[in-house]
């Protein structure tokens, strides 16, 4: 539910993460009632959710959150707000990754940065 | 200690936002020791993800699907330590998480169970507060510190009030009615 939409690339390390921030979805009416703010760790959450994707996709593995070097919020979203995630991936190995992230709304408004470490579990498909 | 219904005077998070069930331990300026059970009800556990991934993968992968989301746990360990702020001083704008350092998840938690968040007020400045902080299983040793209860340690969480009307809001923007209660 923190992403609409996911596209692969530019590069084969990155990814881009849409979501359309809209005062109505379900953890969203609680934060907070009658003015509507994304919540910080949502955006991190849209950030993990589009690294798993391309883990999923180009690595066959879950990429599972292990560590936030930092977070940085700098900005709010609020409804009607479509936030953007572009995270780009490095240091890959079969155990793990480093992902940085840049969030923005609107005309390329800062709303977070973010340097993330995944540990990689690899699919193995049930028998 | 604080019950629920105390938390909804001290944060402005509502259902199914407000994630802490219960204050155990409150020292204004000082620490707090607050109480997150985890339920499969909640609503990160609706929709076609996990289902989807348990038709496909292994056991592993599976049961990996229902951990909470690392962002979940975060958000109710932050709202102990806005907790901790609020009972320190009464709150005057809208709550919201400035920004983490070196947040380390050690392990996953899964519906049914129950952690306790250990947060500790370093100092406020001007409209920010720094804390830190740790979550722990509970009931999986006789003491916070066994590694093994260690499910998330924070180095750094930065707090931020902002100005009515900062973010876009209306002039009136719901915050925290701060109401000192003791312990």
């Amino acid at each position: 539910m923190a992403v609409d939409e996911v596209v692969f690339g530019p590069g084969p390390s990155e990814v881009v993460a849409t979501k359309h921030v809209t005062a109505s979805d379900p953890y969203l009416v609680g934060h907070y009632p009658g003015f509507t703010i994304y919540p910080g760790v949502f955006v991190l959450e849209t950030a993990c959710q589009a690294v798993d994707a391309l883990a999923r996709r180009t690595l066959a593995a879950t990429a599972e959150l292990a560590e936030i070097r930092w977070l940085r919020l700098t900005g709010p979203a609020r409804p009607g707000d479509v936030l953007r995630v572009h995270a780009s991936c490095d240091e890959i190995t079969t155990s793990g990754l480093r992902a940085t992230v840049r969030c923005t709304v609107g005309a390329d408004a800062a709303v977070a940065q973010l340097v993330l470490h995944f540990r990689l579990v690899a699919h193995v498909r049930a028998r | 200690m604080y019950e629920h219904a105390d938390l909804t005077a001290l944060l402005p998070h509502r259902h199914p936002i407000l994630l802490v069930d219960r204050v155990l331990e409150c020292r204004p300026g000082e620490h707090v020791r607050a109480v997150k059970t985890i339920s499969g009800s909640e609503p990160c556990y609706a929709g076609p993800n996990c289902d989807d991934v348990t038709s496909s993968l292994a056991a592993d992968a599976q049961r990996l699907a229902y951990r909470y989301p690392p962002s979940l746990l975060l958000e109710s360990l932050v709202q102990a330590a806005g907790v901790l702020w609020a009972a320190t001083t009464p709150l005057d704008g809208t709550l919201v998480l400035a920004g983490v350092r070196e947040v380390a998840f050690r392990r996953a938690v899964f519906p049914g169970d129950t952690v306790h968040h250990v947060v500790d007020l370093d100092r406020v400045v001007g409209s920010n507060a720094f804390c830190t902080g740790r979550t722990v299983l509970a009931g999986a040793g006789s003491s916070d510190e066994a590694d093994g209860a260690v499910v998330l340690s924070v180095a750094q969480l930065v707090l931020a009030m902002r100005p009515a009307g900062a973010l876009g809001g209306p002039a009136a923007s719901p915050v925290a009615h701060s109401r000192r209660r003791s312990p």
